[in-house]
């Protein structure tokens, strides 16, 4: 079996695939520290399925390093090989849409967002998100505990909304803040919430400059399951967009099949990390004058990896 | 007999030492820079204006650092270009005159050489002009040969990069965060056309030319150029763009463009190298640089840009 592993900012997701390349199971868990989340993601895809033997393992996401070395696991890729991985394995399994070679793959997380441009089957460009958060799932999430709603019926109540309102989009912060001023002179919250999904998905499409022909959207990501973003984006688009069944698995798809194809590992026990005891210590190195902040991760209490060094000294 | 003053200068990557020990061959009494760190950044951000270009925030915190430090005399350089660069000195002397710091300013301009020679004298009396070409020309074989060592790191690699931007985020390894050194990590070669002796030989080269006519040096390339982009522009916005082509016709796997946030030369030049790009089918990526710049998403972005050009690679020659 193989095992792809995506170790976002907001969540770990972890799928199982066959032999075949068959999606066996699937967890997904909110990162609340990356060691006792992983343990616990590993725990619960070993218990449900005690007898898979991982032949091999990919990594990929934010904490892609620092996992690979606390799993002792080499392989790994960055989200967007692994996204666009995942989209290609999307069309290889839904015939319908299948001819299409080109397309635009768009993938909006809790904390980061891509838009790859597919043109005959290659990444042609792509964009991704570092400079501001407005255009993310975090904000969706801070609008909606601000307004008292649950982020799960954001996107039932915006799409009652016959007038989405102009909402502040270029500053998280002030998105959130625009929201209460609106709710205080008097506006539905149904308008409120989709004005912000609306400016969401402008700030989402803004990320890429260039044109994006008339080629098929693919949709993915958590903010994917949010029906009134997905509604808005159809709208700028002007046509229909693909959403996964499952959007959130997309890039730990295409991780697990990056890995298939091109891992040297000798494959993974997941029972044998579930036995090690982690450890991390945080230290501020006196070197010079960089004073980098130093991180060490212990395994059953040796120093097995060091992060943070700008210089080197400490590997 | 006066006493020589302790001269300084903002650090420039790897040429820091070698440009210490130029100045001090010329007599000079020299205040090792210290590196750029956080520090420097914070301390030029909290001084400079809040939407100028990153260089001056970064060479501005150096020189606070260094006057903190006792240095009497700080040496900048101007250029002739149409770029800011140009006026850099005047800010730098400004703030650090308002803070109260007691100190001379050198500007460095090869384009107006007596009056930089004169201004090196008042703060040097036993300056030369033998001693000066001498110790000149050790400087540029020195730099030379460091710079065509770089170039000898993965010859082999099947991925050949070619590296543009402005000149002090290309060349400060501290800014650009040792960017040479990551993508030589990944098995990539690593073209960085601006190096200093370049950067230095094309000064010269241009000396006599009005800055109108000094845009393309690649004689080969220069109707090409000019048929993207038919002006001059800023800093060394033009050379990038001739470079570029350069890069394209010598079979490169990709582009990458170093520049400061909100450059203005570079900025301007974006949609030609993004046309380049397009008609001769190179992967292109650009990194915009400030104080705000995440290391995890600056990587995350050259690891990217590597591995979809390895793919590509890879599906190209599995087909034939």
């Amino acid at each position: 079996m193989y095992l792809g592993l995506d170790i976002g900012n907001k969540t770990i997701k972890a799928v199982l695939l066959s032999s075949g390349a068959e999606l066996m199971d699937w967890v997904c868990l909110e990162n609340l520290g990356i060691i006792s989340t992983l343990q616990d993601v590993l725990s619960r895809l070993k218990n449900r399925n005690p007898e898979a033997k991982i032949v091999s393992c990919g990594l990929c996401g934010a904490g892609r390093h620092f996992v690979s070395k606390l799993l002792g696991v080499n392989f790994f890729r960055t989200e967007i090989m692994s996204f666009y991985r995942g989209c290609l394995n999307y069309f290889e399994e839904n015939p319908q849409a299948a001819r299409y070679k080109s397309f635009i793959a768009g993938e909006c997380g809790g904390e980061d967002a891509k838009i790859m441009i597919i043109e005959r089957g290659l990444i042609k460009d792509f964009a991704m998100n570092d400079l501001c958060g407005a255009g993310l799932g975090i904000n969706l999430e801070n609008v909606a505990y601000r307004m008292g709603i649950k982020i799960e019926e954001f996107g039932d109540i915006a799409l009652k909304s016959q007038r989405p309102l102009n909402v502040s989009s270029k500053c998280g912060v002030f998105c959130v803040s625009s929201c209460v001023s609106l709710l205080n002179q008097g506006a539905s919250i149904e308008n409120i919430l989709s004005g912000v999904a609306r400016s969401l998905v402008r700030n989402f499409l803004g990320l890429y400059k260039g044109g994006f022909y008339d080629w098929p959207f693919i949709f993915a990501g958590g903010v994917a399951l949010n029906k009134a973003v997905c509604f808005y984006l159809q709208e700028e688009l002007n046509k229909k967009i693909i959403v996964p069944h499952n959007p959130l698995i997309l890039s730990a798809k295409g991780i697990a099949l990056l890995a298939k194809d091109d891992s040297t590992d000798k494959g993974f026990d997941i029972e044998e990390f579930l036995r090690k005891t982690f450890k991390t210590d945080a230290f501020s190195c006196m070197g010079c004058e960089n004073n980098c902040q130093i991180t060490a991760l212990r395994e059953n209490g040796e120093v097995i990896a060091y992060f943070g060094s700008k210089c080197g000294r400490y590997k | 007999m006066k006493k020589a003053m302790t001269v300084s200068f903002p650090p420039l990557g790897k040429y820091t030492p070698f440009i210490v020990e130029f100045l001090e061959e010329t007599g000079f009494k020299v205040l090792r820079p210290p590196p750029v760190t956080k520090h420097t950044i914070e301390l030029g951000t909290k001084y400079a204006p809040s939407d100028i270009c990153f260089p001056l925030k970064a060479t501005l915190g150096n020189m606070i650092e260094e006057a903190e430090k006792g240095a009497e005399a700080l040496f900048m350089a101007s250029t002739g270009s149409w770029c800011i660069l140009r006026n850099y000195w005047i800010v730098q002397e400004q703030v650090l005159n308002d803070l109260g710091f007691k100190f001379k300013m050198v500007v460095l301009n090869l384009r107006r050489p007596f009056k930089t020679y004169s201004g090196l004298k008042k703060i040097n009396p036993k300056l030369n002009m033998l001693k000066l070409l001498k110790a000149t020309v050790k400087f540029y074989k020195k730099i030379k040969q460091m710079d065509l060592l770089e170039k000898e790191v993965n010859t082999g690699s099947q991925i050949k990069i070619g590296l543009i931007g402005e000149i002090y985020c290309v060349m400060e390894d501290t800014i650009n965060m040792d960017i040479v050194k990551f993508l030589q990590d990944l098995g990539c070669y690593v073209d960085r056309w601006l190096t200093l002796s370049e950067a230095f030989r094309l000064s010269l080269k241009n000396f006599f030319k009005p800055l109108k006519f000094k845009r393309y040096s690649l004689k080969k390339h220069r109707k090409a150029a000019e048929g993207y982009f038919p002006d001059s522009c800023g800093g060394h916005a033009n050379e990038n763009l001739v470079r570029m082509i350069d890069y394209t016709q010598k079979g490169y796997d990709g582009i990458i463009c170093l520049e400061p946030l909100f450059c203005h030369p570079e900025s301007i030049m974006e949609t030609s190298f993004k046309k380049v790009s397009k008609d001769f089918n190179i992967p292109f990526l650009k990194l915009s640089i400030d104080e705000f710049t995440e290391p995890i998403h600056y990587f995350n972005r050259v690891e990217a840009f590597i591995e979809s050009i390895k793919f590509k690679k890879k599906c190209i020659s599995d087909s034939t």
